[in-house]
């Protein structure tokens, strides 16, 4: 049997196959894939009306002609929007793509105030495309291979040959290959396959959809994976310190950002201990606190039904119920659900005596304070350590903020990222990566982690 | 793992909650007034309400526990001694069964005043916290606090002195030897005991004559230097408060007599003051202690030697329209 008529038993049931056929030549597409313009003006404008040429293939004026060997192969084509031409013995597939494209738009979970205003889009090509206007070089190289039994989705592996550690890419390549699904629909799908510690709640593996984030990642020795149909990169290793200092800080004054950076490093305690400090001090340890606050705190406790941990409890699940809400609305009902929450929690609940005024205020620190992460993963992390050390504090007190707090820097040194510490570059320390993530201070060289490559500057 | 779970079982369930209590059934508590009567322990517990006010539970019992878990029992509520700022004790009370009691206590602070009362009834208005009165008003806590009266009575070196309450203010202290109430001192020589101890900043009232000027103390440097006779030298920057002689203080001749005279005044007084001190053998300046660091023993008590005052003190120029 040949590969028309194999076509047309396995494709029986797929209605947009279209079969066409010109003298000897047959030509094969979906027409929901395939662009009807450029198969006009790629093929059926150049096979001449009679003495067709055993070989077409020169004829063609389409940039992107291949020789098809194998049936897979075919397939392969005849489902990414290719034109299969069948002349006598010769199979050639032509590139005859449709646009099915949204175009390029700003980051709409990264948004910043300075810095480039594009982000990638779900076109693989038009994303690798964003990475090479920024990356004019021929070091940065991108390996590709398929993944999804049936998705057969592009995946590329991008990096920069010379900064780049080698053993880096060989060894996320073969976590790529390892991959056995039926199919994949988005990058995030990739991720539990590439971290090696899958049980903690932290990220290992920062997405990102701002290409300048990606360059810059690239640029320190890390690799960024692409997926077709994803609005989103991968990029790998990533610390803790990367997810808690974005790329804007790049672009913004030394002098200023660095009082920016170690306030958000305090945020980031305070979105995770402030409840737990808070019921402590209001349950166990109540002569940590001046008399005043004291009976401020009590007078304004006096009226409340529910023991200090569960009011806490209580705020902080409607809140995190109100965040998801706020997500998951379309964008045109998220004031009404701010003023829902604002004016029911805040006010009407306080009236009602069933949470105190100290308790929204405790809640709303602790939320604007884990706000200043943009990276929902990380914040999905802060909210599991928020209510771990809120347990723990309730029954040990301060004793239990400080065990929390340890057992905490316990689990992010445990975490293995590529053979490092998740609190890469405190520990192990690393001044050359502190200077571009923790701090913004001058640096003329790359982190030994990353890059054999130490010296900015030379290829 | 079921040694795992076992432990964190017994870690939460035996140590976990001890001490955990909400806020609303806690009687924060100001001040304690502690008497005695025919064997019998009279307390009044002052404990902080809403709006600023107090609330009063006045009980009795044969020991300071029970009749502070009678007290309980009246307020329905645990009683918080954490943020106390004031006992107050009468000279019926053993000041020895008050201060070991708080000191057996876990649940107390360590900085709370020890205060002395002739009353027999001092919580009479809930408008008014006492405790937060006597807090506010005791320019130092270093001088009568929980703490060091326990530093003193355990190092055996040194007596100690609290201050007087008479219902509405402070005025005056009472000292004590080896836990055994002994002289009362009035307000004029309260201030010559806070000079001495370094710890004062407040006015200090001099004679000129049958008439007196105040002087504002806003710098002092006491020194005691031990030889075969203690001198204490005493250094004060001061500005006029109060003139009521018949001196103009506009003539800087004229300001020097009053500084001659105040240093002179403060002399006399100093050396009045330590042959008081002597007489009861009080060591509440702590002199014995600065003996023992010299000479490693205490051979000779602080009331076998003679003392020598030499004040210096200085009055600010600035402002007084010098001619």
């Amino acid at each position: 049997m040949n590969f028309l008529e194999k076509i047309k038993k396995d494709y029986v049931e797929v209605s947009d196959l279209v079969v066409k056929t010109i003298n000897t030549v047959n030509l094969v597409y979906l027409e929901t894939l395939a662009d009807q313009d450029k198969i006009n003006d790629y093929i059926l404008k150049i096979i001449p009306k009679s003495k067709i040429p055993k070989n077409i293939k020169n004829l063609i004026p389409s940039p992107n002609v291949k020789d098809v060997k194998t049936y897979e192969e075919l397939c392969l084509y005849l489902d990414t929007g290719f034109t299969i031409v069948f002349n006598g013995s010769q199979v050639i597939a032509i590139e005859t793509k449709s646009n099915l494209n949204r175009g390029i738009d700003t980051p709409s979970t990264e948004a910043t105030i300075y810095g480039p205003k594009d982000s990638l889009v779900e076109n693989y090509q038009t994303n690798l495309g964003l990475i090479k206007r920024r990356i004019k070089s021929s070091n940065l190289k991108n390996t590709q291979t398929n993944v999804g039994k049936y998705t057969k989705t592009m995946c590329s592996i991008l990096y920069i040959e010379g900064v780049c550690k080698s053993d880096l890419v060989a060894s996320t390549l073969e976590k790529i290959n390892g991959i056995n699904i039926d199919g994949i629909t988005d990058i995030g799908e990739i991720k539990p396959f590439l971290v090696d510690d899958k049980k903690n709640v932290f990220p290992g593996i920062k997405m990102t959809e701002r290409p300048d984030v990606i360059a810059d990642s690239l640029l320190k020795g890390k690799i960024a994976i692409l997926l077709d149909n994803s609005p989103y990169a991968l990029i790998l290793p990533t610390f803790l310190a990367d997810f808690i200092n974005p790329m804007s800080d790049k672009y913004t004054k030394t002098s200023s950002v660095n009082f920016i950076k170690i306030l958000r490093l305090i945020c980031f305690f305070i979105a995770i201990f402030v409840p737990a400090f808070y019921v402590a001090v209001t349950t166990i340890n109540q002569e940590t606190i001046p008399t005043s606050l004291l009976i401020n705190l009590q007078n304004q406790r006096m009226d409340v039904p529910f023991p200090a941990v569960m009011e806490c409890v209580i705020t902080l699940i409607i809140c995190e119920i109100l965040r998801e809400s706020d997500i998951r609305f379309p964008s045109s009902y998220g004031s009404a659900i701010s003023i829902l929450g604002a004016l029911i929690l805040g006010e009407a609940a306080v009236s009602a005596g069933i949470v105190s005024p100290i308790m929204i205020i405790v809640a709303s620190i602790t939320f604007i304070s884990s706000m200043i992460f943009t990276d929902v993963e990380i914040i999905n992390a802060i909210r599991y350590w928020r209510f771990a050390a809120l347990l723990i504090s309730a029954i040990f007190g301060l004793y239990g903020v400080g065990m929390s707090i340890i057992l905490m820097f316990i689990n992010l040194c445990n975490y293995d990222i590529n053979g490092t510490s998740y609190l890469y570059p405190i520990a192990p320390f690393d001044k050359t990566y502190l200077k571009e993530t923790l701090f913004k201070m001058k640096n003329n060289k790359r982190s030994k982690l990353l890059s054999k490559n130490r010296i900015k500057g030379r290829l | 793992m079921k040694k795992i779970i076992i432990l964190i079982l017994c870690l939460f369930v035996m140590t976990g909650c001890y001490n955990y209590i909400e806020l609303d059934e806690l009687a924060v508590v100001s001040s304690i007034f502690i008497d005695k009567e025919d064997d019998n322990f009279k307390i009044g517990i002052e404990v902080y309400d809403e709006d600023d006010k107090v609330q009063i539970f006045d009980d009795a019992g044969p020991s300071l526990t029970e009749a502070f878990n009678s007290a309980e029992e009246k307020s329905k509520k645990k009683f918080y001694f954490r943020h106390i700022n004031a006992v107050i004790i009468t000279d019926r009370v053993n000041i020895e069964d008050i201060v070991y009691y708080f000191f057996r206590n876990p649940d107390t602070n360590d900085n709370f005043a020890f205060v002395y009362t002739n009353e027999d009834k001092i919580y009479e208005d809930e408008e008014v916290n006492i405790g937060e009165l006597i807090k506010n008003n005791i320019d130092d806590d270093d001088l009568c606090s929980f703490f060091e009266i326990m530093k003193g009575h355990i190092n055996k070196l040194r007596d100690f002195a609290v201050p007087m309450f008479d219902g509405k203010k402070l005025g005056g202290m009472k000292t004590y030897k080896d836990l055994e109430p002994k002289e009362e001192f009035d307000s004029i020589e309260e201030e010559i005991f806070k000079v001495l101890k370094n710890k004062y900043d407040g006015f200090l009232h001099s004679e000129c004559g049958d008439k007196d000027f105040v002087i504002n103390i806003d710098s002092i440097k006491t020194d005691f230097k031990i030889d075969k006779k203690i001198k204490i030298d005493i250094k004060l920057k001061t500005s006029i408060q109060e003139m009521n002689c018949n001196l103009d203080i506009t003539k800087v001749k004229d300001l020097n007599k009053l500084q001659d005279m105040a240093e002179k005044d403060l002399e006399k007084r100093m050396l009045e003051f330590m042959d008081t001190l002597k007489e009861n053998e009080t060591d509440i300046l702590g002199i014995n202690t600065l003996i023992k660091n010299k000479y490693k023993k205490l051979d000779k008590k602080f009331n076998e030697y003679d003392y020598e005052a030499n004040a210096d003190i200085h009055i600010y120029k600035k402002g007084l329209l010098l001619k």
